[in-house]
Parts: structure tokens; sequence; C-alpha cells
């Protein structure tokens, strides 16, 4: 193995897409055609304890360095953006979390990598066109509440960090492989992480009563119980019926003990909702707009911004336990 | 037809005449052409000047674009097989007024102050862009469109252009919501200043509030908080709801008065089709005239191209005065037949107001 110093292995440990760690693979003479199983199933690890959110203890700094490198390339190789999506996001916190608390001189280092800046006291400045390329979506980052002088945007370290994070995320999102430049076992490992895929194409199976959040939950019961449950709440009942991809005969019989059902009309409104009639299926409201309707019954277990995040939530969370 | 067919032999005769140079780097561009609409067909492109220039004399179209976007493949299509490279910076302001003359003086001319103001305030002083890579040119019609060939500009994705034009013309909403006092930073000293200019106002004449479209009650209540709100002490949150309101009212009416008129889409949508510089504008018969200096352009004088000597229109309705190259025309009334100067006649053509008499 290639000596580094200690200083190295912080660098290459807490920040494996360092220029650093990319060179001491390169001096350790990392061959993607000899990659071992093991290597390969360290970089399974990585990313599902990315995608768990689960906290894992620092690996070694070789085991970091070798694990993100083809992690980064698993992932690209699987194509489901929703899996790449998570593993960027979580790489890029945690990159984040280490530069908050990052000695100035590290901190630096890793900056140039990412940006042309100029410092001066303790402020970072950076061109303009750099930080809006860059910029997290966030009013925060909004160029109104940026110093901008000149062309150049003038950050402190916190969102110096944050831009850095951001393009890191950018970095893996926009990795593209093709799996014909690879050996057929880095294919064979990317299999294993299909299990994280977006769930879009996969609600499909029976319908889930004991997945629902809270508020569909009450309409859901309101309607077997009440005769005059408001429009508001039926429009959202169905929207998000249609986006769970309940069968529509059986969520036409949900609305037939309301007072002034009509099996036509509510067959009508649905295929509205469904898009069978228009080919755009309605989205289900956030829950910021259903708070606003007054339909919010939210308890602890409400994580999410949408009820149809936290009903996939609830059933991915089931799979991964079985 | 009749009118179409006749503006373009006009343009023909135009086109031979002038060697038109196409725009930088135009292998890489998208153009599109129209007579009827701005864009009749798209997808095309030019792989030399001279091939540019002989689609112009052989087609003579009435309107012409190419695409800000630099692309490996310009004539692919659908537009993701065209791979876009990257972009000009661009904005376009266009003269909105309610005057009801053919030659809407006034309103261009608040288009050019907008202009003016968008590239020394914004460009050059907040985003240091140099002024030798801003072009500006006359859209040939209604306003002005500001390219910027800047090889590190060109760079700036979708998104990135989007919140550029967010900051040129801020909603008031946002604003009101961002608004710190302690933040040395150009908007917020902008709101500060317009908070001390209606403090000043306010103690010279009571009911200042009126012109800002601020109720009594509101006016009291962000009085009472007016100081805070013009100090240094850091973002507070407004709670009384009729002070919250006039200073939203406040922002509002300053930023109508301060913000550019600036088109967002044609900014923020990296695909966007605009106006060929030195061609002609096919509802006027101007030239999008590239401009070496803003400040002594009048496009009716100096966009105008066509040649003094008069042919005979009939007019198809009625023609309220109006001036070209500082000659008086009109009013004409409808059915009229006059005589006027080929480059006069060629305005109300393309205006469609009147056609070529005895042709």
């Amino acid at each position: 193995m290639v000596s580094v110093d200690k200083r190295e292995g912080h660098t290459i440990s807490h920040y494996p897409f360092s220029r650093l760690a990319k060179a001491y693979l390169e001096k350790e003479g990392v061959d993607i055609s000899k990659v071992s199983d093991d290597d390969l199933q360290l970089a399974i690890e990585r990313v599902k304890a990315t995608l768990t959110k689960k906290n894992r203890e620092l690996w070694s700094f070789d085991a970091e360095a070798k694990s993100y490198a083809l992690a980064k390339i698993l992932v690209a190789l699987l194509g489901d953006f929703y899996v790449k999506k998570q593993f960027a996001k979580g790489e890029a916190n945690r990159a984040f979390n280490y530069l908050m608390s990052e000695k100035e001189e590290i901190f630096d280092e890793i900056a140039s990598q990412f940006f042309d800046y100029e410092k001066k006291g303790g402020s970072y400045s950076i061109s303009f066109i750099d930080y809006l390329n860059n910029a997290p979506n966030s009013e925060n980052f909004h160029l109104i509440n940026q110093e901008l002088r000149k062309g150049k945007v003038y950050l402190h370290k916190s969102n110096m960090a944050a831009l850095i994070s951001e393009k890191l995320y950018n970095n893996i999102i926009n990795t593209q492989l093709k799996k014909s430049d690879f050996p057929k076992k880095f294919v064979e490992a990317s299999k294993q992480l299909q299990v994280f895929r977006r769930f879009e194409e996969e609600i499909s199976g029976p319908v889930e009563l004991s997945a629902f959040p809270p508020c569909m939950r009450k309409i859901y019961l309101d309607l077997q119980t009440k005769p005059n449950v408001p429009h508001n709440a039926r429009f959202v009942f169905a929207t998000f019926l249609a986006n769970i991809k309940m069968d529509i005969d059986q969520a036409v019989k949900l609305f037939s003990k309301q007072e002034n059902f009509s099996e036509q009309k509510t067959r009508y409104h649905l295929e509205h909702a469904y898009g069978t009639r228009t080919g755009r299926k309605y989205a289900v409201p956030s829950c910021s707009k259903i708070q606003s309707y007054g339909l919010c019954y939210k308890n602890e277990s409400c994580k999410w911004a949408s009820p149809i995040t936290y009903y996939k939530n609830m059933l991915r969370r089931r799979r991964w336990k079985t | 037809m009749e009118n179409i067919n006749f503006i373009k032999e006009k343009f023909r005769e135009y086109y031979k005449k002038k060697k038109l140079s196409p725009p930088p780097d135009f292998q890489k561009r998208e153009f599109g052409f129209g007579d009827i609409k701005k864009i009749d067909y798209r997808h095309v492109s030019f792989s030399s000047v001279d091939e540019f220039r002989r689609h112009f004399v052989e087609k003579a179209p009435l309107y012409a674009s190419y695409s800000a976007a630099y692309y490996e493949f310009p004539s692919a299509r659908p537009m993701q097989n065209k791979k876009i490279i990257e972009a000009d910076l661009i904005f376009e302001f266009d003269a909105k007024s309610d005057e009801k003359s053919l030659t809407p003086v006034a309103a261009l001319e608040k288009a050019k102050e907008d202009t003016i103001r968008l590239i020394e305030d914004f460009l050059v002083n907040d985003f240091g862009i140099s002024k030798s890579k801003i072009s500006v040119n006359f859209s040939g019609s209604r306003g002005y469109h500001i390219h910027v060939f800047d090889d590190e500009v060109k760079k700036l994705n979708s998104k990135a252009r989007r919140d550029i034009v967010r900051y040129i013309k801020p909603s008031p909403e946002l604003i009101a919501r961002v608004y710190d006092p302690s933040k040395n930073y150009t908007w917020h000293n902008r709101i500060k200043k317009a908070l001390q200019q209606y403090k000043a106002l306010r103690e010279k004449r009571e009911d200042t509030y009126k012109e800002y479209g601020i109720n009594k009650r509101e006016d009291e209540r962000l009085m009472l908080i007016i100081d805070q709100l013009i100090g240094n002490k850091a973002k507070f949150d407004i709670k009384n709801k009729s002070a919250r309101s006039a200073f939203e009212k406040l922002i509002k009416h300053y930023l109508y008065m301060k913000t550019l008129a600036v088109d967002e889409a044609v900014t923020f949508d990296m695909s966007r089709l605009i106006r060929i510089p030195n061609t002609l504008h096919g509802g006027s018969s101007l030239l999008a005239a590239k401009l070496k200096s803003l400040d002594k352009f009048n496009p009716y004088v100096d966009a105008v191209v066509f040649y003094n000597p008069p042919i005979k229109i009939k007019v198809l309705e009625a023609v309220s005065p109006f001036e070209l190259r500082e000659v008086k025309f009109g009013p004409f009334k409808k059915d009229e037949i006059v005589k006027i100067p080929e480059y006069a006649a060629m305005y109300l053509i393309c205006k469609g107001v009147a056609r070529p008499y005895g042709v």
C-alpha cells in the first residue's frame, strides 16, 4: 500500500472525491479490470448506508477512497435516477458536514478543486457564473441575498461549503457511464442496488390501507361513515387514489355511501383525476395545500411534504425490512 | 398574399445589395424564418457565409431568427438531438404602450432607457461584464435586444439564467420577505433608500401615502416602525398586518417605477430563436440595426432603409399622422390613394394598413 501521512489520510477518508484521493488510487494502481469482489461489496455497503441514512463509522482511508470511486460507478451503471439522486444527496451532505468543521487549510484545498476563488479575510469570492450554476435552490441563496459586485459573489465559509457540496451533487448526478465499458461483475453488483429503485413504476401491487397517511385515512373513514364529505376532501382523495393506482372500479365504490352518489358522475370525475380521459394524471396536493384546506391530521409519523411520498416511503420501508 | 409578395420583392432587392454578415459561430446555430408567422420553418443551418447570404436572396424572408444557443447538430430534430453546447445570454425589451400611434416614440424611448439601465446598472456594475462583450440591436419593431457574447457567460445553465432574471426583476413579495436592513447588498440598499425617501416625503406632506396606494391606518403603522426598517439592525418580522401591507405596497410602488420590463422567457429559454441583427423586420420594414451608440439611436430615422422615390399605395384603414426620417406623413383616410416615398409606403404596407396600388 502506498504510504500517506496523517493529514493526507484524513483528507482522503473524509473527502474521497478529492484530488488527493484520486491521486492515491492512481498510485495504488487500482485497475477496473482487476477490482476484487470484496471491494465491490464494500461499495455496495457504502451506497446502502447512504440511502438508508445509516450512521456508519469512518473506514480506513483506503476503503473510503475505493468504495466511493466504485460506488459512484455502480450507481451510474444501475441507471436509476432516484437511486443516483439519493446517493448524490447523501454524499453531498456528508461532505458538507465534514467541511463545516474542517481546518481552514484543508477546507481551502478542497474548495480550490471545485472553484476558482479569491480569499480575503474570511470571505471567499467566486464568479457569479460558478455561483449561479451551483447555488442550491433556496431563498437564502437567491442572488438578492448575496453580496454581488463586479461579477463576484462574496461568500462566508458555510455558504462556500454549501456550494461545494452542491457541485459534488451535480458531479455525481451528471456521471453517465456505458455498461459495455465495465466488466460484467460491475453490472451484476449494481443490480444489488435495484431494491432501492424509485417506487413509481412499482406501485402496482394491492393498495395498502395501513400505509395511508393520517389525512387520507381520515377521509377514507369519513366516506364510509358520513354522508356529506366536502368537495375538497373528495377531490384530494381522488387524486391520491389515482396516484396509488387503486383500481378505478374499486375507487368508485368508496364514494357510494355519499348522499348524492351517482356512479356515472363519480366515474367521470375519477377518470379526470386518473387521467384516463386526458392522459394527464392529477398530482396529489402537497401537505401545505392540504393543510390550507383544513384537511391535515398530521402526527409524528408525517415526515414528508406530500401524502403520496408518505405512502411510498411507508411501502418502501416495509420492503426493505423483508 | 399580394402584399407579402410585394414586400418580399423589396426585401430581396435589399438583400441583393447588402452583404449580410451572419452571427458569430453561425455554423453552430439554428435558424428559423417566416413570412406569415415570425417562424414558419426552423431547424435550418448554414455551413458557409455564401450559403447564408444566398438564403436571404432566394427566400427573402419577412422574419429571420437564429438561436442564442450553440449546437453540435443545429439542424437535427427533435430539439434534444441538436445537443446544446452553450448559449449566449440574451435580453429583450419590448415597448408596451397604449399609444395608438403607428410610431410609439415614447414607449420605445422607455425601452431604450431600460436597455441602458440594464447594461450600466446590472450587466456592467453587478455582473462585471465588459461593455465590449455586449451587443445591442433594435428589434426592428418595438424594442431592443441585448446579446452578451462572452465565453464564460455562455456556460450559464437555464436555472442560472432564471436567477439572473429574478435578480433584475424581483417580485415585490420576495423582496418584502427577505429584506434585511443590516445587509449591505444592492437590493437591500435600494429598498432602504426607498424607505428613507418615503419617510422624508411623509415628513413634508402627511398624505404622501395616497400616491403609494397605502391607506391611512397602514401609513400610521408603518411610520411606527420605519426607523427600525431603515436602521442597521438585523431582519425582523413585521408582525403588524397593516404595517406589513404598507411595506409591501411601498416596495411594489418602488419596483414598478424601477424594475426593467425585460421579457423573462427570452432569457431563460436557452433554445429560443431571436431576430438576426441587421435583417429586415416584415412587420415594419425597419432594419433590426446593430447599434454603435444607443444614446443617439432613433429607430424612426436610423432604422429606415428603403428609398425616397415615391410610390402609390391604397390606404386600408385610417392612419393617424406619423413621422419617419423626420418627415411628417398623414393623416390618411380609409380607401385614400396616396403617393409617398417608398420607405413610408413600405412601413404602412408592412404594418398591414395599406397595399401597393397599381403595381
